[in-house]
């Protein structure tokens, strides 16, 4: 009985940006709508490493990593994301990325493994929504 | 009975080699703060592992340069011990409006050096709405890290005002960390904060009104004769001063080693004493379910039942 009364912590992500690309106002704005909608939002800085990124991610034991992209280099920095993820048995924490890519890398990304891709004009209500269903599928694959 | 399990599995998995050892410490950690339940259940599992060596709590306002100063003491210490492992449990705060957060102390703390070096853990936690500048998973959290093998635990609090000190229940000794500019003799003088400092540290200290703000606090904090409490200067931006408060710590905690063994004991006490009534509150919440307290509420304003009769009810019903 008292279980179903616990209210549950909120969603835990890592919002950020890999690679040598400063342009802060997408992510930062990301960011917020999501601590709006109630999220627990890990903001990392800029400029880091794959390596970095899923260290922190395992560390704070975030669901999911939302990266954004202007830099043109989403391919190979998201490619060796995935296999770091792998190598520390850690492919259950989805990615999703947004920004400026091109329709045909989308389908790239997809064919790694990336949930979503949010592509510039995309409304933040959509974002929310898109995201949140995520969480919702992968609960019940673990039932 | 399967919620146990699954702590004594993710345990044992931190102390194996497999590559998912930190990843099972740090899901112990999401679990250490869903309920103060779980955390005396993860407090009690690893009753036999090592807690780290120091819990240091740093607290000050916000803006006075603890995530930038926690920053500088992982990098003295990695210097000093590169063979040790170090633990960061930084709070940030939670929205009162929508429960969300967004927490970016580490940010400042890691060195380009020290970023995807194994031997930092860093956790960043939010508030979830409870006062007292750290959450209830802070004790588990650092049990886990010594689990790990962190020699060393860095408590980072939400930047408080006067009146935050839960930090004191969960750190070995607890450095105030001020900036120049944030008062004067009276502030000092005040009850709240100041009393539970065991280190104050005045940082931004390549400011020029550091100086005189360090003389003030310094000769207000010693004005009583037998009070000893160190006074220290640094500055995180340019990195002075930094081994100097690294060595007071370690001064001030092995002074007394029974002392500090007390301590922890207590503060392990408090907890468990914690976990017992919030979970008596928990219960008393759902029983007092929106109607009910309606009901009970205008019962006890119209005078229909006595509000010492009711209490002694819901209590009752509560076991």
């Amino acid at each position: 009985m008292t279980e179903n009364t616990e209210k549950k912590n909120p969603i835990r992500l890592l919002i950020g940006k890999v690679g040598l690309d400063g342009h802060t106002r997408g992510v930062q704005y990301v960011a917020h709508i999501f601590r709006d909608a109630g999220y627990e939002v890990i903001y990392p800085g800029l400029r880091k490493s794959p390596k970095q990124i899923v260290k922190m991610a395992i560390e704070e034991d975030v669901k999911a990593i939302g990266l954004s992209f202007l830099s043109g280099a989403h391919i190979p920095l998201i490619s060796e994301i995935m296999d770091l993820l792998k190598d520390k048995k850690a492919e259950d924490i989805l990615v999703f990325c947004g920004g400026v890519i091109p329709d045909d890398d989308i389908l790239i990304l997809k064919k790694m493994g990336v949930r979503e891709v949010f592509t510039p004009g995309t409304s933040d209500k959509i974002i929310i929504e898109k995201v949140t269903a995520l969480f919702a599928d992968s609960s019940d694959e673990e039932k | 009975m399967k919620k146990n399990k699954c702590i004594a599995e993710l345990i044992e998995d931190i102390h194996s080699e497999s590559v998912s050892r930190i990843r099972s410490a740090a899901r112990l950690m999401t679990m250490a703060e869903e309920s103060s339940l779980k955390t005396v259940e993860i407090l009690s599992a690893l009753v036999n592992d090592s807690m780290p060596r120091i819990i240091l709590g740093i607290t000050g306002a916000p803006g006075s340069g603890k995530s930038l100063l926690t920053g500088r003491l992982i990098a003295e210490f990695r210097k000093r011990y590169p063979k040790r492992m170090i633990g960061v449990i930084a709070v940030d705060p939670s929205s009162p409006f929508s429960g969300g957060a967004i927490l970016g102390d580490r940010i400042r703390m890691m060195s380009e050096k020290d970023a995807d070096n194994e031997k930092v853990f860093i956790r960043s936690l939010a508030t979830h709405g409870q006062i007292g500048g750290v959450t209830k998973g802070t004790r588990a959290i650092t049990a886990i890290m010594g689990a790990l093998g962190c020699d060393v635990v860095l408590i980072e609090t939400v930047g408080v005002g006067q009146m935050e000190f839960a930090v004191r229940e969960v750190s070995d000794a607890v450095a105030i960390i001020l900036a120049p500019g944030q008062g004067d003799t009276i502030q000092f003088l005040k009850a709240g904060l100041m009393e539970i400092g065991d280190i104050f540290v005045v940082n931004k200290s390549d400011r020029p009104d550091a100086s005189p703000f360090f003389a003030q606090l310094t000769n207000t904090l010693h004005l009583a004769r037998n009070e000893k409490r160190p006074v220290l200067m640094t500055s995180a931006l340019i990195g002075k001063g930094i081994g100097e408060f690294y060595d007071s710590v370690e001064e001030l905690l092995f002074r007394d080693i029974l002392w500090l063994k007390a301590r922890r004991l207590k503060q392990t006490d408090v907890i468990v004493r914690r976990a017992i009534l919030s979970e008596a509150e928990k219960r008393l919440h759902s029983l007092l379910h929106e109607e009910k307290r309606k009901e009970v509420v205008s019962d006890i304003l119209k005078g229909k039942t006595s509000f010492s009769q009711t209490v002694e009810d819901l209590l009752k019903n509560c076991v």
